[in-house]
């Protein structure tokens, strides 16, 4: 029973308002906190399943010239066209160290690439054995959601945008499309981001009452009557812990405290802060693309696309709501799988997916067009952060930190001994905005062989976090004033 | 046809749809003397353990994958929606989608199901004929106890698989007050929708059942237990009310009584959809990379020789030794076959195809640098008809990378002449031959003669002529499917690896341990000689001990 809905389109526009800088009201701007609270410090991390080149050093994305009001490039005109290009940081010349003759650098991964290189960035520790890479700690978003406080029962959002592989051959889910792992006593567990933009909505929203009367009263029973199926459901499984072998009553524990966590989100009330409001129901979620071959010659145009555009502008908002609710002050955002081969035909005519891309099937344009898609789909949150005003006069933007890191560079690739390989972590970027700390806005830093997760680290540090990420443990003072 | 002799197949295969409530609203099969007793959930059966020596399996309560939970909607409340393929986290493959060691509870999870639950109760809701089907009463107002009992009782068996025990009863049927509350009976039958389809033990198969004197760490599984692992094995659902009966009137607890409603369940029109399922995760086209019309006639036609060879009882070897195959003039066309005019069995002839290995599906599977992996194509027969591992390439060696060509090798056998010296030879040698064996065939299934020219690429690889000629190191050198074909079974590794996989599936273990292994030794001796028939493999299957009893697991 849904209290209300709104055409997609509508909902997208009415988004899509937000983010074009209308004139800060009065009305708009939350109340002043109690005692005086300062301004809440909020933190995302995103990423990009795409190496910044597979032809040269900074490909057709990275300025050639470090300082403010830099080149825009190819991949870059999404932040222009979306106005926040003085918004959003480019941190270049970055290296992911590898392992080499048995020593394995701090934060560095095996020389294998792809599913290797998220861990030392999101958790700052290193990867493997060999291809497995997930990562050994804790992912900043996770850590952040810890330190930041907040609503305690959305402590950290953990979504993705690309809501399949596209690959075929059975080669779907796991930690291809994960990004967060999170501490839980003396397991680390990965989190299982949200893909369906009508969950993520359901989800934050329960609680919320419709401002139509009759929607409201029917909302409350409805509310009522899920705490009561929730505590049957809780009932009944806690019944069977003390017949469960010890590998299930792990299994059933963690089902049920789920199950808790989602009793709590029932019994949260609609923060009363201003601008906090409960947005369109987005309806059903978009289909999801077939799967293609981005190198076969049976290529079709319309498999391996899920309308990832739409998707992003539903999380975007609802990670931009969230924060003006105060439910949360940390979220993970991933834009594309591991290893991503979504369909480029809508994103410069490529007939091709992204990772055919980056080794050789398309131009050095067609993969600045790949980087610059995980651009746009950044500087849109980046854009939404922006448009929302705060008490001191400033926007909620200016009190993040959100950092966009990506699978790899280009450069040396110590797996097949090859130079300008998209298969390499040298040359690597990493987009920041926001300006929590004195993070430096709309600049490109040249951080020649500082690691990607010293990126994170700083936007951590800049938040609030004392101390380092997994092994890292120097901040590049250069992204702060 | 021998299966269905002796099965009595015929009428139900040609009467084809399956009612998710069956015809009379229990879905009983005819004469299968169900009765209403509930029988409380408890085994019946005698108190001794397995077998002398039998080798039981560690089993834990697995997830239903998003595939079985969509299909337990379907059946629990007709719903044909599919929305939980849509809204619940992808089940990763390994290659198949039940994998337990890939279950991990998650919020995720957890709001989907809530969500999921929501909308099929509203939609069911909505549906003023299909609400009556499955509440099976009209209330006569909105706080009708007795009909509402009667939809408790009946629902729940079904959601939980298993008779509801008084507690529960009491627990929903407090429900009631909801409709009372807002004068409308269906409130109730919402909350109470809304309520099964997230209790843990609808998720998930929870499989306890009772400890085996002086076998410490061993449990015979209840009939109820042992129902729901065969109905979710064969049919890839939630047991239908006869196989439900059976278990409340304890006939599901020796070997006999197992066989025989495993014999009933292969009979369900549903079976069939299962076993293909299974056959399309294990050969890796289950999604196919093709355009749409072009991947459902592949589908079609690798799901019809499945359904022949099993449902009709061929021998299992005629998968891969068939020489004929189900085409429509589309599918003819491209493969370049005679045009059969309407959907139907086409000869291969001498083309040399035979079975499924010549289908486009299979061959479509993991191609790479836009044609064809003679390597890729090894090591899906090595590891998915062979069972053998394949070992990741060394340091040094990049998969996604092209193997570069020159001047004077730049087709496929020539570039991997050069590429597969020294440390990598050892590998290689064990894989590229047998895909080479295949490069007849390209990555859509049509025969070619020469390689696919890459544009991209300096040369032109369509100069490059295909020698065709593979071999299996060890065994035999072949060309073209048909040939491979022979061969595998010559060898005796196919069948052991069939049993392999099926156990892979049937008990949502990836990573086998030394008691599966026993399992699959046991099975393979006792159903996957030379010649054997995939029905008999599956009904000896469920009718092992192991398949009745159940390991503690041990935590890693």
């Amino acid at each position: 029973m849904k209290p209300f809905r709104l055409d997609r389109r509508t909902f997208l526009r009415g988004a899509a308002g937000i983010a074009v800088g209308l004139p800060m009201l009065e009305a708009m701007l939350p109340p002043a906190r109690a005692g005086g609270d300062p301004i809440p410090k909020r933190f995302v991390t995103s990423w990009g399943g795409i190496s910044l080149s597979g032809y040269s050093a900074g490909g057709l994305v990275v300025p050639s010239a470090a300082g403010p009001a830099y080149e825009i490039t190819r991949g870059l005109k999404p932040l222009e066209e979306l106005g926040v290009a003085d918004k959003v940081t480019i941190v270049s010349h970055l290296l992911l160290p590898w392992e080499e003759d048995g020593v394995m650098p701090p934060g560095g991964r095996t020389i294998e690439f792809h599913y290797n290189t998220l861990g030392p960035q999101a958790a700052g520790t290193h990867t493997g054995p060999a291809r497995d890479g997930a990562p050994k700690g804790p992912t900043a978003d996770q850590i952040m959601g810890d330190e930041l406080g907040g609503d305690p029962v959305f402590r950290a959002l953990a979504y993705r945008v690309q809501p399949a592989s596209y690959s075929g051959g059975n080669t779907i889910g796991g930690n291809n499309g994960r990004m967060s792992w999170r501490q839980d006593g003396d397991d680390l567990i990965s989190v299982e981001p949200i893909v369906s933009p009508r969950v993520a909505f359901e989800s934050l929203f329960t609680g919320f009452v419709p401002p139509d009367p009759a929607e409201a009263a029917a909302a409350a029973l409805l509310l009522r009557r899920n705490k009561s199926v929730l505590d049957i459901v809780d009932r009944h499984g806690s019944g069977w812990l003390d017949r469960l072998g010890a590998a299930d009553k792990m299994r059933m524990e963690r089902h049920l405290d789920e199950i808790r966590a989602l009793e709590d989100r029932l019994n949260q009330m609609q923060p009363e802060l201003a601008n906090c409001k409960m947005l369109p129901d987005p309806g059903d979620d978009w289909p999801i693309g077939e799967a293609f071959l981005g190198d076969g010659n049976s290529y079709s145009p319309d498999a391996g696309y899920s309308d990832e555009i739409g998707r992003n502008e539903i999380l975007t908002d609802l990670i931009t709501m969230a924060f003006v609710c105060d439910r949360t002050r940390a979220a993970s955002i991933m834009l594309t799988e591991w290893k991503c081969y979504m369909n480029m035909f809508n994103f410069g005519g490529w007939e091709s997916d992204m990772h055919e891309l980056t080794h050789g099937k398309g131009p050095e344009e067609s993969v600045a067009d790949a980087v610059g898609f995980h651009v746009r789909q950044f500087g849109t949150l980046v854009a939404k952060l922006a448009a929302r005003p705060e008490v001191d006069g400033k926007t909620m933007l200016d009190h993040c930190a959100l950092v966009l890191f990506l699978e790899g560079g280009n450069g040396w690739n110590p797996e097949s001994l090859v130079e300008n390989s998209a298969h390499s972590t040298e040359n690597m970027a990493c987009f920041v905005a926001g300006g929590a700390g004195g993070l430096k806005q709309g600049e490109h830093i040249i951080a020649t062989n500082r690691h990607p997760g010293e990126v994170v680290l700083t936007a951590m540090q800049a938040v609030g976090h004392q101390g380092g990420l997994g092994e890292l443990t120097d901040p590049i003072d250069e992204m702060r004033a | 046809m021998r299966m269905i002799r002796r099965l009595g197949l015929t009428g139900l295969l040609a009467t084809g749809c399956y009612s998710g409530l069956g015809a009379d609203g229990d879905g009983n099969p005819a004469g299968s003397g169900a009765n209403d007793d509930d029988g409380g959930g408890s085994a019946t059966g005698p108190d001794d353990g397995p077998e002398q020596g039998a080798a039981v399996p560690a089993g834990g309560m697995r997830r239903l994958s998003t595939d079985e939970y969509d299909n337990t909607l379907r059946d629990l409340l007709l719903d044909e929606s599919g929305s939980g393929s849509a809204l619940l986290p992808a089940d990763p493959r390994t290659p198949f989608d039940n994998d337990l060691d890939q279950q991990i509870a998650s919020q995720a999870l957890i709001e989907g199901a809530y969500l999921l639950a929501g909308d099929a109760a509203t939609r069911l809701l909505g549906d003023a004929a299909r609400r009556d089907q499955v509440v099976g009463c009209i209330p006569d107002g909105a706080a009708d106890a007795n009909c509402f009992t009667q939809f408790i009782d009946r629902f729940g068996r079904r959601a939980l698989r298993r008779p509801l025990t008084d507690a529960e009863r009491t627990d929903f049927l407090a429900l009631l007050d909801y409709a009372t509350e807002a004068g409308d009976f269906y409130v109730a039958v919402d909350t109470a929708i809304r309520t099964f389809l997230q209790e843990p033990e609808f998720l998930y198969r929870v499989e306890v059942g009772e400890p085996v004197p002086a076998e410490p760490g061993l449990f015979r599984l209840k009939d109820h237990e042992v129902g729901t692992r065969m109905s979710y094995f064969l049919l890839g659902t939630t047991p239908p009310d006869w196989l439900l009966d059976r278990a409340d009137a304890g006939e599901l607890a020796d070997a006999d009584g197992v066989r025989g409603a495993a014999v009933e369940l292969l009979k369900d029109p549903r079976a069939k959809a299962r076993i293909a399922r299974f056959h399309a995760l294990w050969l890796g086209y289950e999604a196919l990379p093709e355009s749409i019309e072009l991947s459902a006639a592949m589908r079609e036609e690798s799901d019809k020789l499945v359904e022949r060879v099993v449902f009709e009882d061929e021998p299992y070897s005629e998968l891969f030794l068939s020489s004929s195959t189900w085409i429509d003039d589309y599918l003819a066309e491209h493969y370049g076959l005679p045009l059969p005019g309407t959907s139907a069995w086409v000869d291969y002839g001498d083309s040399g195809r035979a079975g499924i290995l010549s289908h486009g599906s299979f061959l479509s599977a993991f191609p790479k640098f836009g044609d064809t992996s003679p390597t890729q194509r090894g090591i899906l027969i090595k590891t998915r008809l062979f069972c053998q591992e394949i070992p990741p390439p060394p340091p040094g060696v990049s998969a996604d990378d092209k193997p570069p060509a020159t001047e004077d090798a730049f087709c496929k056998e020539d570039v991997a002449a050069v590429h597969s010296q020294g440390e990598c030879g050892g590998c290689h040698m064990q894989m590229d031959p047998i895909g080479f064996g295949l490069e007849n065939y390209d990555q859509t299934g049509r025969y070619r003669t020469h390689e696919t020219d890459n544009p991209e690429t300096p040369q032109d690889e369509s100069t490059c002529e295909i020698a065709g000629k593979g071999s299996v190191p060890g065994i035999g050198e072949f060309r073209g499917p048909a040939e491979l074909a022979g061969l595998m079974f010559e060898s005796g590794l196919v069948e052991r690896c069939v049993v392999t996989q099926l156990y892979r599936f049937a008990m949502g273990r990836a990573q086998l341990d030394a008691n599966d292994t026993e399992f699959i030794d046991v099975l393979q001796e006792r159903a996957a000689a030379p010649g054997f028939h995939f029905s008999d493999l599956a009904l000896e299957f469920v009718a092992q001990d192991g398949f009745r009893f159940r390991r503690e697991e041990t935590l890693p």
